[in-house]
């Protein structure tokens, strides 16, 4: 009996500092909310409100700085994405079938191996594939108006024109 | 003495062959699927 | 008197088994419904509201399911590796001809067989609070790996049976061509068990990285894809491994627990053996895990990004500090017990005087793997973060230091073996001293380029190859375990063998094995946590949607909650299960 009751409280020791250190000293990370259902559309009246809507969408259900962030080399950095549109269109190596900047941004989205930006493709596939998904499909799901507002979002943020037209309230 | 010789020649030489060694996995192509998707 | 109770003892575990049996008949009799499978049943997943999950009165379903897992994954890795070992142990025996082995392989079996039923229990539980507080997820799922289910059952009969013959013909079957008969059955009984193993990581991995289906959950009727998708190889790999790893470690407890309260020499001796066999076992298993997990990782990258970002760069990566603390401490244990080893022997004596720089460098190690560098951050910290801390490179741009630390720690607990085994027996080849000479050149190069392949490619170097540099740290470690070894084995050849007592061991190194035992399970629990918490809102990732009120991602310091009373619940059953079979074998003594 000696010897469980000092293997069991010797056990329990162990298991308590377990806890405490998960518990306590680590830093309490809150979960993120759970992205919102029909965030997008009903009060999208303005440019600015669609801006706003591409922002948290950019910071939350689209996940994006997740990866286009300056420490991860995975992917390009937006800041300066919509201006930059424009040339890469116009770049000898470009494959997509964009016409103007916005469709450029567009085609990114939800086609991103249309065309790599190089050396950001998946490797082993010499640029040709893009480890960013489709934004409409599985884990994202970003619906059109959402795609919309990133891209105003990403004009604005680049200092260029908003070109996206907000189609009045709601989908 | 001759301890001490093994042990600074074996030294260096496994080194040797392990930056080969290095060299050789860090441009395997079989590495590529760490990385893709 | 000694007669009933051990009939008493023997019923139990048949009983506990038909207790499962009523458990898994009630949940198919009053669902009835969802084992109905066919191609008019499949209409992609169902998009869920918060009611449609039943609410039971003061239950928490989501914990009751949580717990119902966890317990039996804990229960099953253990009873999916005894069988290894033992078959293992058995064959040795005969291949030896030394009847210990035997001996030790029917204890293992006779201590664990009540947990057999105790898998079984819990897997019916987890039935059970599977199809009653996520009826529509069952439903969905059923639709798919229906056929599943009746191989599933198939199995598991399979497995009892062998089991049981395995377990009450092992002394009818000692002697001749019904020895190897025996074997055969071990055998068997392996194979059920993992090929249940099998069928059912299909259906947790599908819950992660579905296959077979398109986006909306419609199944293409191709149950092979969904099946085989991308998580399933490297789980089974996983947990076959992890299992023979867990299962050394309660074994070795168990060992541990009878040492201390030994009462003669012989017992001890015995207890010893035992416990430092299954820590072996256990530590020799743990070594290729990292593998495991590595594969297991890289396919969730390469299924979904995002999935693998949230894993390793988001809000789990503390997680994996959490975890590194216990491997740390699952190593200094090892190492102390190896330490305390040495005193086995009156020759270990000389190599006392090294644990004090192995030990320091494996502190080190350890403190390097938890000493907390990064800011783990949502996307929108992610933005709005500087340039003094890399929020996604941090982990990552972590891993060469936290990957150099393993290596490191994994050389000196092998250095640590080499010398346990070098306290027992002296060279007599002439060459000895050049073959120290080669090993210490092997370390010291081993070393160096560890070192410099962590901090070049930590900190000079772009992300893609700071996860690469760790295939030839772990190369390196690798190689020089196996020089070593093969240098260590020929230089050995006719040494003196030295005056080795089983039984030498201060009563402070078998709490090592306990710890390592708790930690192995605490582990466990937590891992098992990430790999459910990655789905997030979701049921089935990417394909069904959590819609009960219960969907919430839990915080790690809650999952250690969970985990804690889980362990220590799981502990007490076993701890149980040993009692009943310490009675088990009293009573025989006593006949």
């Amino acid at each position: 009996m000696n010897n469980l009751i000092k293997a069991a409280l010797f056990s329990l020791l162990i298991i308590g500092l377990y806890t405490f250190y998960s518990a306590v000293v680590i830093p309490p990370i809150a979960t993120e909310e759970q992205p919102l259902e029909g965030l997008a559309g009903e009060s999208i009246k303005t440019v600015d409100d669609l801006v706003a809507l591409g922002e948290a969408v950019y910071n939350g259900k689209g996940a994006c700085a997740l990866c286009h962030n300056p420490q991860g080399g995975r992917a390009p950095m937006l800041e300066n994405s919509a201006h930059l549109a424009g040339e890469r269109i116009k770049a000898p190596g470009y494959r997509g079938k964009a016409t103007d900047a916005e469709g450029y941004l567009y085609e990114s989205l939800v086609e991103p191996s249309a065309y790599v930006v190089p050396g950001f493709g998946t490797s082993g596939s010499g640029d040709m594939a893009s480890p960013m998904p489709d934004v409409r499909s599985r884990s994202i799901g970003l619906d059109e108006t959402e795609i919309k507002a990133v891209i105003a979002y990403l004009q604005s943020v680049s200092g260029v024109d908003i070109t996206v037209k907000v189609e009045g309230a709601g989908e | 003495m001759k301890s001490v010789f093994i042990f600074i020649v074996s030294s260096i030489g496994f080194l040797a062959f392990f930056l080969v060694m290095d060299a050789l996995l860090l441009n395997a192509q079989g590495l590529s699927f760490i990385f893709r998707g | 008197m000694a007669y009933s109770r051990r009939s008493l003892i023997k019923l139990l575990s048949p009983c506990l088994t038909l207790i499962a049996l009523v458990l898994v008949a009630y949940s198919i009799v009053n669902f009835q419904s969802y084992f109905s499978w066919g191609p008019e049943s499949i209409s992609g997943a169902p998009v869920l509201g918060q009611g449609d999950y039943p609410l039971v009165s003061h239950v928490n379903g989501r914990l009751a399911v949580w717990m119902a897992a966890q317990m039996h994954l804990w229960f099953a890795a253990f009873v999916l590796a005894v069988p290894i070992f033992v078959l293992m142990l058995e064959v040795i025996g005969v291949v030896k001809k030394e009847k210990r082995y035997d001996r030790v392989a029917y204890e293992f079996l006779r201590v664990s067989i009540t947990a057999f039923s105790l898998t079984a229990i819990t897997g019916g539980l987890l039935l059970l609070t599977l199809l009653v507080f996520y009826p529509d997820l069952m439903k969905y799922l059923l639709s798919i790996f229906g056929p599943t289910t009746l191989l599933y059952a198939l199995f598991f009969f399979f497995e009892s049976a062998s089991l049981y013959t395995y377990y009450y013909g092992w002394k009818r079957m000692s002697e001749g061509w019904l020895k190897w008969a025996h074997i055969g059955v071990g055998l068997a009984l392996n194979s059920a068990g993992t090929a249940l193993m099998f069928v059912a990581n299909a259906w947790v991995t599908f819950m992660m990285t579905p296959d077979g289906v398109d986006a909306a959950g419609v199944f293409r009727g191709d149950l092979w894809a969904a099946v085989t998708n991308h998580l399933w190889s490297p789980m089974n790999l996983h947990r076959f491994i992890a299992n023979i790893a867990y299962g050394g470690s309660i074994v070795g407890a168990y060992a541990a627990y009878r040492f201390l309260g030994a009462a003669t020499d012989d017992e001890k001796a015995h207890y010893d053996w035992m416990g430092y066999t299954a820590s072996l076992i256990a530590i020799g298993a743990l070594l290729p895990l990292p593998f495991a997990g590595y594969w297991l990782t890289a396919e969730i990258y390469a299924f979904s990004q995002q999935m693998g970002i949230t894993l390793m760069g988001g809000v789990f990566a503390w997680l994996f500090i959490v975890q590194a603390v216990l491997i740390g401490a699952l190593f200094l244990a090892a190492n102390y017990y190896l330490w305390c080893g040495f005193g086995r022997s009156p020759a270990g004596e000389r190599y006392l005087r090294y644990v004090k720089y192995i030990a320091f460098v494996i502190a080190a190690s350890f403190l390097v793997w938890f000493t907390p560098h990064t800011l783990i951050l949502t996307p929108q910290e992610a933005r709005a973060l500087g340039t003094q801390y890399h929020p996604y490179l941090g982990p990552l741009g972590l891993m060469p230091a936290k990957n150099t630390a393993v290596n490191i720690m994994l050389l000196f607990t092998f250095l640590s073996f080499i010398l346990y085994r070098r306290a027992q027996r002296t060279p007599t080849v002439a060459w000895a001293g050049y073959g120290k000479a080669l090993q210490a050149g092997l370390f010291t190069a081993a070393i160096v380029n560890i070192v410099f392949l962590g901090v070049y490619y930590g900190y000079f170097t772009n992300s893609l190859y700071k996860v690469a540099s760790s295939v030839p740290q772990v190369a390196t470690t690798i190689f020089v375990i196996i020089a070593c070894l093969v240098i260590e084995g020929l230089m050995h050849r006719g040494a003196t063998k030295h005056d080795f007592t089983w039984g030498r061991m201060p009563g402070r190194s078998q709490y090592a094995l306990i710890l390592i035992a708790v930690s192995f399970t605490w582990l466990m629990g937590l891992m098992g946590f990430v790999r459910s918490a990655i789905r997030q809102q979701w049921h089935v990732y990417s394909v069904m949607k959590d819609a009960s009120p219960d969907a919430f991602t839990p915080s790690i310091a809650y999952a250690a909650k969970v985990v804690s009373v889980g362990t220590i619940i799981f502990l007490s059953i076993v701890v149980f299960i040993f009692w009943l079979g310490g009675l088990g074998a009293k009573a025989e003594a006593d006949e």
